[in-house]
């Protein structure tokens, strides 16, 4: 039964509940009517809140079913909008622990070398302590919980870096941290092959295609493949992302994504074609920037690099690419 | 055998201390048992098997030794009989030992925890002592778990704080119950610190007999990674609070606990083994005496396994196999992606997980996503349990990949068998494959040695391995030697014999 059924059939049972109060029987025939109503609208709003309790709660549904059946009983009419008060709170508030759509990864909280060891460090503090075998464990245990507190490539590879360690606790401990940033994603990707099988919309298809594009990139982008597992993830984004678009999923970012691809495929014919693409379809000229100069570096065409990094004076100020355009806006 | 025919006796040589393996769970530890009682028919053993909840245990895995008279069950947290609520002041000078025993917590001194506490009288009785009802219920206990709280704990809930203390701390009364009432033995042995340990410990000083400790990998550091990873432990520390460096004060509360109950062992115990010279140099940066350590490797019945090798077809067959339980410390992920590079190289490979699944069936069903998702789940088997007899002649190579060893047997027994070994570099395991000492490392190298974590490197070495005969070759007569003189069971015997002598005198 879907949950609106459940809903209008709770609602009607609550309402002819109410309506027995006011009716002509005696007073026990109407207490019974009432009690009967009220029993079956209850039943079917702690039905009705349990189906749509987010299942990413590992709770016991039975207990909860139980525990929404007492409020809506024993509380009439306030116990059932505290329920789903509590199934709105539920639902729209308490989903942090869900994962976002890949769009790019955090950068690592401490970019920056810090001489504070104790109130965290950079990349090349971690670096430089994780390599210091030399250095007490409790030293580079921060270093690594610090690393693994952020993302990223960079992350990943220090993480990776680390599960070599001579020390078993520091390498357990990195891989542990670098298992749970691949699990996250590997999970997406299950469920989204899953959601590919009973797809039978194009507009779904692309939809679970595009996800499954985003998702393999996103591990080759987070550096948590390397070598042949690298090509494979990049090869699969390729294949989900033109799937995508055979199914009429065309947007901006898929063929952003589409550029980035193959410029690590080196197939640059088609990087340039991509990023066309992405300008037709109404793509921002300056998330496509790096893509153009990157292209043009790899045709050793510095000029063109210098015009594409100085078209724009924002783009001096933007992460990451900022200092890349100052580099070369200094030359 | 159904939990309610154990064997039960009135005495025993040898007490077994168990947590989490032999009987109910099946695995390399638990192996060893069986084969530690089966090698000492002489012996009467017993066995104190302690395991979480009873729902995680199925049933007996082993068909008991006939030497094994005694067998007892307990669950931590299931059998947690609550004393009756009842309002009590505590006993003033049992509270004051506590308070002692905290003190070593926080500066542990040479001369070992306060003489009381090692006897489980102490956790037992209201008077002189802190029964479990006074731990639970006594005004001094609520005052006192206030103080710390205001004294030490950096964590902002003191709900959180007060829950965890009382759940860190029950076993222990639990175990003293156990000490209590335990019949006696000759002798008792661990094979684990943590809480098989520390009921170790108490019985060592409760009976006068003697401990012995035979540790295969480290409790202590296996527990520290699971608080590391555990997203149950809470931190209460808002973003101002935090640091990022520092695990939260509950994880290093825990992990504490456990190093405590490992000290409290390695105290006790008048013999400690290691598997190998790795696990000896960590016994001893965690507390162990040195002269207390001795290494026995462990060792197989190689006869059993010879014969197969003979059985084995002239072309290496193209299949890896992982033999090991489908749990997160054995990295079957790893596996499977390095299955993944393999398939691309040699498209008839196939790649086996010869295992139970049921022990973390989250973590299997994430094996088998993941063997979907990288497009080879016709290539990757879940085949369940198998004989290894029946295995070794149908494989090419062992794959283990897991992120902590202790001295695995299936890698001596597939040696045995004449199939060579792809390990990660754990444990005891680059010297299973390389040897130790010049006379060992002559010996040659038995397969592949890589980091944890790098399927590249395993797909690597197996490939090496698979498409060059002669290199496979080599590699399986290394195994053959090295476990024909170094690890056979009668060498493992013959050192344990000595140990329960002196134990037993």
């Amino acid at each position: 039964m879907s949950a609106l059924k459940l809903l209008v059939y709770g609602l009607l049972s609550e309402q002819s509940a109410l309506l027995a109060i006011f009716g002509p029987q005696p007073d026990w025939q109407r207490v019974l009517l009432f009690l009967t109503g009220h029993l079956i609208a209850s039943a079917l709003f702690s039905l009705l809140t349990t189906i749509s309790f987010p299942t990413c709660y590992d709770i016991n549904r039975k207990g909860l079913s139980g525990l929404f059946f007492c409020f809506n009983f024993f509380v009439p009419g306030f116990g059932a909008m505290g329920t789903l008060l509590i199934l709105l709170y539920f639902r729209k508030f308490m989903t942090s622990g869900e994962r976002a759509e890949f769009s790019n990864v955090p950068l690592p909280p401490f970019r920056s070398e810090s001489s504070a060891l104790g109130a965290g460090m950079g990349e090349g503090g971690a670096w430089s302590r994780l390599r210091t075998v030399g250095l007490p464990r409790e030293q580079r245990l921060k270093a690594l919980l610090s690393v693994g507190a952020g993302g990223g490539g960079n992350a990943s590879r220090l993480l990776q870096h680390a599960t070599g360690d001579s020390d078993d606790e520091i390498r357990l401990l990195a891989f542990n941290l670098c298992e749970r940033q691949e699990q996250k994603i590997q999970q997406a990707i299950s469920t989204a092959l899953e959601a590919l099988k009973t797809a039978d919309s194009p507009t779904l298809k692309a939809s679970v295609c595009r996800n499954l594009a985003f998702s393999y990139w996103e591990m080759v982008y987070s550096a948590l493949a390397q070598d042949d597992l690298r090509n494979f993830f990049v090869e699969q984004a390729a294949k989900y992302a033109e799937q995508s678009r055979k199914y009429g999923g065309e947007d901006p970012s898929l063929h952003i994504l589409m550029t980035r691809i193959y410029l690590q495929k080196r197939d640059y014919a088609m990087a340039e074609a991509a990023i066309q693409s992405a300008l037709a379809a109404g793509a921002d000229p300056l998330k496509v920037v790096p893509y153009q100069a990157e292209l043009a570096f790899n045709a050793r065409d510095f000029k063109t690099v210098h015009r594409l990094m100085m078209q724009d004076a924002t783009i001096r100020f933007r992460p990451c690419i900022g200092q890349v355009a100052q580099f070369w806006g200094a030359r | 055998m159904s939990s309610g025919k154990l064997p039960k006796a009135a005495q025993v040589d040898v007490m077994l201390l168990l947590e989490g393996t032999f009987p109910y769970v099946s695995g390399g530890v638990s192996s060893w048992v069986n084969q530690i009682i089966r090698g000492f028919p002489e012996l009467d053993f017993g066995a104190v098997f302690i395991g979480s909840k009873a729902g995680e245990y199925g049933e007996i895995k082993y068909e008991l030794p006939p030497n094994l008279k005694h067998l007892q069950v307990h669950y931590l947290h299931d059998e947690h009989t609550t004393p009756p609520v009842e309002p009590c002041k505590g006993d003033k000078a049992g509270f004051e030992i506590l308070q002692r025993l905290h003190g070593w917590f926080a500066n542990p001194h040479p001369d070992g925890l306060p003489a009381e506490l090692k006897q489980a009288s102490f956790y037992l009785h209201n008077k002189g002592g802190v029964d479990y009802a006074q731990f639970l219920y006594a005004d001094r206990s609520w005052e006192y778990i206030c103080s710390l709280y205001t004294q030490r704990c950096k964590d902002p809930s003191f709900v959180d704080y007060f829950w965890t203390v009382r759940n860190m701390h029950s076993p222990i009364w639990q175990l003293a119950a156990i000490a209590g009432s335990l019949i006696p033995a000759r002798a008792y042995h661990t094979v684990s610190t943590g809480y098989a340990g520390f009921l170790g410990g108490l019985l060592h000083h409760h009976t006068g007999r003697p401990l012995l400790l035979s540790e295969h990998g480290i409790y202590t550091k296996e527990r520290r990674i699971d608080i590391f990873n555990n997203e149950w432990i809470q931190d209460n520390r808002n973003a101002l609070q935090r640091d990022l460096t520092e695990i939260s004060y509950f994880r290093d509360l825990w992990i504490r606990f456990f190093e405590t109950l490992g000290r409290f062992c390695y105290d006790a115990a008048g013999q400690i083994v290691s598997l190998y010279d790795g696990v000896r140099q960590r016994q001893i940066s965690d507390g162990a005496l040195p002269e207390k350590i001795s290494v026995v490797p462990n060792g197989i019945d190689v006869a059993r396994f010879a014969p197969l090798r003979s059985t084995r077809p002239a072309e290496t067959p193209k299949v890896l196999a992982l033999l090991g339980r489908v749990v997160p410390i054995k990295d079957i992920k790893t596996y499977i992606r390095a299955v993944r590079i393999l398939v691309s190289h040699i498209p008839d490979l196939e790649g086996w997980v010869v295992g139970p699944d049921g022990e973390d069936p989250e973590y299997a069903a994430e094996c088998r996503a993941l063997a979907q998702s990288l497009e080879i789940a016709d290539r990757v088997r879940f085949t369940g349990f198998m004989n290894p007899v029946d295995l070794f002649p149908r494989i090419g190579l062992l794959v283990l990949s897991s992120i902590s060893e202790g001295l695995p047997l299936v890698a001596l027994e597939g040696f045995a068998a004449g199939v060579p070994l792809v390990s990660t570099d754990v444990g005891s395991c680059r010297q299973l494959v390389e040897g130790v000492g010049d006379e060992d490392r002559a010996l040659g190298v038995a397969g592949g040695i890589v980091p944890i974590n790098n399927p590249q490197a395993i797909a690597g070495i197996c490939r090496l391995l698979l498409q060059d005969q002669e290199a496979w070759n080599k590699a399986s007569q290394a195994g053959i030697n090295r476990v024909e003189t170094l690890y056979t069971q009668q060498q493992m015997f013959a050192r344990y014999r000595a140990l329960y002598q002196e134990a037993l005198r």
